[in-house]
């Protein structure tokens, strides 16, 4: 059973990713190990609670990477090392690891939920991944350092809709890099805007991949976190408790699916 | 004679509910002015047997609650809850049941029902559970010179109580469906597949409600709140799927920015989703939303349109 009770926590380092992302490392104090694509209720004391997915669970150690683009957001991105936060979970359901090769498909700051997966996979020497990773721009993409250990183990594609001076990789919208999928028969995760996740389903489903082999992270207002507070429903389901990650086919006749 | 039936002489009704004031605090309808409400009762007089203006919702679910602060969970007495009203608590209870602060107040909290003996002007519970319920603490129906009362949380046991007849047990079980012909049930079956995402009404609702909640915060079945914080405190409090900004999310993304599909989602979750999910329609048939509507937004219609 649950409960709206957030647990203290130190906030033992902070950096920018971007121009209007950062990241947090707490310590969970909660100890509960994590499902990759799971996500968690952050607090500002004396602001609210947002919920995020974890970037990375090493040594007891949670990584949030967090945009500021609202109220709460806004307030956290004026933490300091050392500050306190509230955090509660792990919630929903993550992405699901099995025998099957994974295609990951991320957009912005979709990227934090599959880098624990990446994470996951790496630890019980599991490489048959192949990443396509979108941005706004070469300054938006997050985790430039662990991209480039990545690009070792596994293939990874990046492209961003706007290039700049520095740029000399693959420009457009992620959907663009699709011609570079060679599993087929891979399960394929999606998480970024919904504009992005629509077409990127679109694109997948014109080249006969099995909606059962989809997987989407989605999003909505998530306030209580395990299926109580009413906020987050897409048709029946509830996004905190019945996702934040659903098989495609399960939700796909669902008409409010994308906005 | 069954288990747990019981008849209660009207003569002995007060000094029966004195005996629940002495040791426990109990929250009744009564009176004030022209208006039947629920409150802390000092007297068995006090109490009447007829209809609140509100759902005591507030007692199992408090419309605001600072969360840093620990509630006093008393024993707490609610005397005298319509059966609608209480079938709305039940049926809210298969969600909130998943909340531990939710179920530390529910185990302080004991109902007694009073059963319908005529319709009144907005319910149509016979379409739901109908007026004699399952669950309940006690349950209490009229009957000639006295009540007949079930009994299934034993706080409420008395030696005022007599034993009852065979035949006061017969109009007891047959009661439902003697009730359902004088309030005749609407058609619900299959009502969860029925109902259509792509249908003018939306449209047409929206051009008349005001957004203002009230069938939120009046229905017995809502559950859904929000949690805010500041500077001061932590609040849980009721949320309303009317109001626009109930699925905003950071960055003014809206899911559902339009007042036609917000309306659509009050009824798709009343009479589709929470049946998909859970078994059991997201209303108890009080009416109370169609009663607070400034603009009589009925429910009833709504039923009606997709099961003639």
């Amino acid at each position: 059973m649950n409960s709206l009770k957030s647990f203290e926590t130190l906030i033992l380092d902070v950096w920018d990713e971007t121009p209007d992302i950062k990241s947090f490392l707490v310590n969970d104090v909660i100890g509960i190990l994590p499902s990759p694509g799971q996500f968690y209720e952050l607090r500002v004391y004396g602001k609210g609670e947002i919920p995020i997915s974890y970037g990375s669970y090493v040594d007891g150690k949670l990584l949030f990477s967090i945009k500021n683009v609202g109220y709460v957001t806004s307030h956290i991105h004026k933490l300091k090392k050392g500050d306190k936060i509230g955090i509660r979970g792990p919630y929903g359901n993550g992405w699901e690891i099995d025998e099957r090769k994974t295609v990951l498909i991320g957009g912005g700051i979709g990227l934090p939920p599959l880098s624990s997966y990446i994470e996951r996979m790496l630890r019980i020497n599991r490489n048959d991944m192949h990443l396509l990773y979108g941005a706004r721009s070469p300054k938006d993409l997050v985790y430039k350092e662990k991209l480039r250990e990545w690009s070792k183990l596994f293939k990874v594609d990046i492209t961003v809709d706007n290039s700049d001076e520095t740029w000399t990789g693959n420009v457009g919208v992620v959907t663009k890099l699709f011609n570079k999928i060679e599993w087929k028969d891979a399960k394929f995760f999606i998480i970024g805007p919904e504009i992005m996740m629509k077409y990127a389903v679109k694109e997948l489903l014109s080249m006969n991949i099995d909606p059962k082999n989809i997987y989407l992270s989605m999003e909505r207002k998530m306030k209580c976190g395990y299926g109580i507070c009413g906020h987050c429903n897409i048709g029946r389901f509830y996004v905190c408790k019945d996702g934040p990650v659903f098989r495609y086919d399960k939700i796909e006749n669902i008409p409010e699916l994308f906005h | 004679m069954p288990d747990g039936i019981y008849f209660i002489k009207n003569e002995d009704f007060t000094d029966y509910l004195n005996s629940l004031i002495k040791k426990y605090r109990v929250y009744a309808t009564k009176r004030v002015g022209n208006d039947v409400v629920f409150d802390y009762i000092e007297s068995g007089s006090e109490f009447v047997d007829e209809r609140s203006v509100l759902s005591p919702k507030n007692i199992i679910f408090p419309a605001w609650k600072n969360l840093n602060e620990s509630e006093n969970n008393q024993e707490i007495i609610v005397f005298g809850i319509r059966s609608c009203d209480l079938s709305g608590f039940n049926i809210m209870e298969t969600v909130l049941k998943f909340d531990i602060e939710y179920n530390k107040r529910r185990d302080h909290i004991h109902f007694a029902n009073f059963i319908c003996t005529e319709p009144c002007k907005y319910g149509f519970c016979t379409t739901f559970e109908g007026v004699r319920l399952k669950e309940f603490g006690a349950q209490f129906l009229k009957y000639k010179n006295g009540y007949i009362v079930e009994i299934k949380d034993n706080i409420f046991m008395s030696n005022l109580f007599k034993e009852v007849s065979q035949d006061m047990v017969e109009f007891l079980n047959s009661y439902n469906d003697y009730f359902s012909k004088l309030m005749v049930p609407l058609n619900v079956k299959g009502i969860e597949n029925k109902i259509k995402w792509e249908d003018e009404i939306w449209d047409e609702l929206a051009k008349k409600c005001i957004s203002c909640g009230a069938c939120n915060y009046a229905c017995p079945t809502c559950f859904c709140f929000d949690i805010n914080e500041n500077s001061y405190e932590r609040i849980e409090e009721w949320d309303s799927c009317i109001m626009e900004g109930f699925t905003r999310m950071a960055g003014n993304i809206n899911p559902r920015p339009s007042l036609s599909s917000r309306l659509r989602q009050r009824f798709m979750h009343k009479l589709s989703y929470h049946y998909l999910t859970y078994g059991i329609h997201l209303c108890s048939g009080c009416g109370r939303c169609f009663e607070s509507c400034p603009v009589s937004i009925d429910i009833r219609d709504i039923i009606r349109r997709y099961n003639r």
